[in-house]
């Protein structure tokens, strides 16, 4: 299906399949480690395999599509297409200890300005050392944000793919911009069969999407239980329904997880079992989180008792109804788009802030972190419109920590560490805490 | 040392001072209303035939403090629309009656958020801009466009026709063959004008009543016509990238041995090329227009953009094409490495410069231009 990649001996150690044996490698530690939610060891082997299907797709003579965030999986894996979704690689890779700054710095030499994204530069950092995966075809979508397309299309360019780039209209609730998405999706659809040689089945496209339904109400029921006080949710598995709704949307390995991190969930509920001992603070990241250094949610979690309740990127918008007739795959994946997990960023930051609000007031949250990527605008212009109304609305303030999204090396974790201590004082110092706490 | 031209001055004078010039407070004067908007995504011809105003926001000569802008918006938001917001919160855009904007890239459609949430204005709308040109595309930009228009069609209070959409498309239309005349007039050997006289002719465009610029406009080829004006430059230049409004960054590179004869600004070729197919419905015609029959920018995918350079590069006989790339545009700034391959495949000689939006030429950058000056002269 493809070539084999020579690499150097520098970068070696950071293949595919070096990568799967670390991430394999990380599930055997966290087996060991004491006093960890049983849903943080399968979250982790559930990366697992993620990475270890990218690295064997060329070995078991599969398909590679290499596709950007909001990109429907279901259609692959109704295809026996396997995905690579470049963030999540990038995440993985950072995860593991990857010598990101290593990569960057080969992306910046090509001439890939310092300022982008971290999502671009490590892709196109790897592809430059050899290690990127090899796919056969990228799709995409554009609006998400000006990022995502260029590293896409970037990928393609390189590996010399075919590609198919989906147009997401801006503000989607309208009848003829649904229409023109559908018709998208159909395409992309038919992209698929064009590399593969097959059809589309559209039973099993069916079972997929049905799969993915129960996936988004299974993400729903988790979030409910997470919301409770004390929050039971902790950090190990904080990223599990991101992972699998996002990555394995349609794959029976999401509903699996998601199903038993929800009956873990219900248990720890149950039984008033919390994350945090004792739980000070609940906290927000309203727009990303440190993908650079994940340890400090356990962190914030033991030592400032510190616990995530609302991860922004992590959840459905609204109702998520998407689901509009069993019968009509292609015309749920489409209507799925408008309340996909992250998509209220690339809709008006009014709606953002409306649905942010709504969310920390039912979820009870103290405080709110925001993680500014250096290399993404579309946060960059959201900052004060969610402070503001969030403080004014609330009273939940929020700190604001400029950082690479994957290279630790940006902000020192010293610094973060202090700015987080000094904030969360701050926090319990506020009116507006202590008024919540004196309800509760 | 070359004579100014008059009417360029008359033009300069009536868009001055920046952004409420003579010209827009004597239409405010008149009682009638202006509508700022951002980029290519939006066509004026709409705006233009509701008996509004269309008015480019960007900034201008001068370098803007962005302090104020960065209390709302972290430092990597893009310098073009940090500096259009900058001025917002400065207050020098509160002529305006209203604003469209459209989702063409991150950084215009959070300064929509922001006017949104923090300096709303009587009228403030938001274009879909679709991302890929072909058909399907323009059938959805179509249905867009006409929301649009009923929206500025209530704002005013009657409906805009269809025979109003034709006139304003005639102008335009007109405008853009007038440009083209003056860009044919720098392909000469020894153009007459400079690229900082182009762009203060580009800029007047956006911020005056279209049948004034017009009239302007055709004077100031005839008075460039009957000159006899050459500017005597040793190289020529092109400049691709973010759009560039401060003409004292353009004159600081024409200070030099060289002469900026074309462009790839939307405050430039972009703007020009093509003409609205006045021969179909005019909301029809508009549409294909933005989404086919212009140069496209960085966003489409798929798009034009390189082809464009190239082609123009070309016609225009340059020796050396000056990339620039306003810090923390993305669109832009993922193509350079691309861009510099495709040029360097067709033996384009190219300079990279990474800038912050309406900065005068710094020391470096100047040391950089002449350097590669030189290296085209060797």
């Amino acid at each position: 299906m493809s070539a084999t990649v020579s690499v150097t001996e520098q970068w070696a150690p950071w293949t595919p399949l070096e990568l799967a044996k670390k991430v394999k490698a990380g599930v055997e530690q966290y087996k060991k480690m004491p006093g960890l939610m049983k849903s943080g060891v399968t979250y982790l082997q559930m990366a697992a395999d993620y990475i270890e299907a990218i690295a064997i797709a060329d070995r078991d003579r599969k398909h590679l599509v290499w596709h950007g965030t909001q990109m429907n999986t279901e259609v692959y894996y109704s295809m026996d297409i396997v995905p690579v979704f470049n963030e999540m690689y990038s995440v993985l890779f950072s995860m593991m200890g990857g010598p990101v700054k290593g990569i960057f710095d080969l992306s910046a030499a090509n001439g890939l300005p310092t300022e982008l994204c971290a999502f671009n530069k490590s892709v196109d950092g790897m592809l430059l050392a050899g290690i990127a995966p090899r796919g056969t075809m990228a799709s995409w979508h554009g609006s998400s944000c000006d990022n995502t397309p260029k590293a896409l299309g970037n990928i393609a360019r390189v590996q010399g793919l075919p590609t198919y780039f989906m147009d997401r209209p801006y503000q989607m609730f309208t009848q003829h911009r649904l229409d023109y998405w559908r018709k998208q999706n159909e395409e992309f659809i038919a992209s698929c069969e064009k590399i593969t040689g097959k059809k589309m089945d559209y039973n099993r496209l069916k079972k997929a999407v049905a799969l993915s339904w129960e996936a988004t109400k299974l993400c729903q029921e988790i979030e409910q239980l997470v919301w409770k006080t004390p929050c039971p949710m902790g950090w190990e598995a904080a990223f599990g329904p991101l992972t699998a709704a996002r990555s394995f949307a349609g794959h029976p390995i999401a509903n699996e997880f998601l199903t038993g991190l929800r009956d873990e969930l219900k248990e720890r509920v149950e039984k008033g079992i919390g994350a945090a001992k004792p739980e000070r603070i609940r906290y927000v990241f309203t727009v990303s989180c440190p993908y650079f250094d994940m340890d400090l949610i356990r962190w914030m979690q033991e030592k400032c008792g510190a616990v995530l309740v609302v991860d922004n990127i992590g959840r459905f918008r609204g109702t998520a109804e998407w689901m509009l007739d069993p019968d009509d795959p292609v015309g749920n994946l489409a209507a799925k788009q408008q309340f996909n997990m992250g998509s209220h960023n690339y809709n008006p930051g009014v709606e953002h802030k409306e649905m942010m609000l709504e969310i920390c007031r039912n979820a009870k949250v103290d405080a709110a972190i925001m993680f500014n990527n250096v290399g993404c605008a579309e946060q960059a212009g959201l900052s004060r419109i969610l402070e503001d109304s969030l403080q004014k609305g609330l009273g939940i303030p929020t700190a604001s920590i400029d950082c690479d999204i994957l290279d630790k090396e940006f902000t020192p974790r010293e610094q973060i560490e202090e700015q987080l201590t000094r904030f969360f004082e701050m926090v319990e110092n506020g009116a507006a805490y202590k008024q919540r706490r004196a309800q509760q | 040392m070359n004579t100014p031209f008059k009417t360029l001055s008359e033009m300069i004078g009536l868009t001055s001072p920046f952004p409420e010039g003579e010209a827009v407070k004597a239409w405010k004067a008149a009682g009638k209303r202006v509508i700022g908007h951002l980029y290519l995504a939006v066509p004026e011809e709409l705006i233009h035939a509701g008996g509004f105003l269309p008015f480019r926001m960007s900034g201008d000569n001068e370098p803007l403090p962005m302090q104020l802008a960065e209390s709302y918006v972290l430092f990597n938001q893009c310098g073009v629309t940090k500096g259009v917001w900058q001025q917002i919160l400065e207050k020098k855009y509160d002529f305006l009656d209203g604003s469209v904007h459209s989702n063409v890239c991150d950084g215009v459609r959070r300064i929509y958020d922001n006017c949104v949430e923090f300096k709303p204005t009587p009228f403030m709308d938001v274009l879909n801009f679709p991302r890929k040109a072909n058909e399907d595309a323009v059938q959805v930009y179509l249905v867009d466009l006409e929301l649009l228009r009923d929206r500025l069609s209530t704002l005013r209070g009657q409906r805009i026709r269809d025979i109003e959409l034709k006139r304003s498309i005639e102008i335009y239309n007109h405008t853009r063959e007038l440009m083209k005349q003056f860009y044919e007039l720098r392909k000469r050997d020894r153009p007459p004008v400079t690229g900082t006289e182009t762009l203060e002719m580009m800029k007047a465009a956006g911020r005056m009543p279209r049948e004034t610029y017009n009239d302007l406009l055709e004077k100031l080829l005839k008075e460039i016509k009957s000159s006899g004006r050459e500017v005597k430059k040793g190289k020529r230049l092109m400049i691709v990238g973010n759009d560039i409004h401060n003409s004292n960054w353009m004159a600081a590179i024409e200070e030099l041995d060289a002469v900026v004869v074309t462009d790839e600004m939307n405050v430039g070729t972009r703007y020009f090329a093509g003409k609205v197919d006045a021969s179909l419905p005019p909301m029809e015609g508009l549409a294909r227009h933005y989404i086919l029959g212009r140069p496209q920018e960085a966003m489409t995918f798929g798009g034009n953009r390189f082809e464009h350079i190239l082609k123009t590069a070309k016609e225009y006989k340059v020796d050396g094409v000056i990339s620039e790339n306003v810090r923390y545009c993305a669109p832009v700034g993922n193509d350079k490495p691309w861009l510099r391959k495709e040029l360097e495949k067709h033996g384009v000689q190219l300079m990279e410069l990474d800038m912050e939006y309406g900065e005068k030429p710094s020391g470096q950058i100047q040391l950089r231009t002449e350097a590669f000056v030189e290296m085209l002269q060797s």
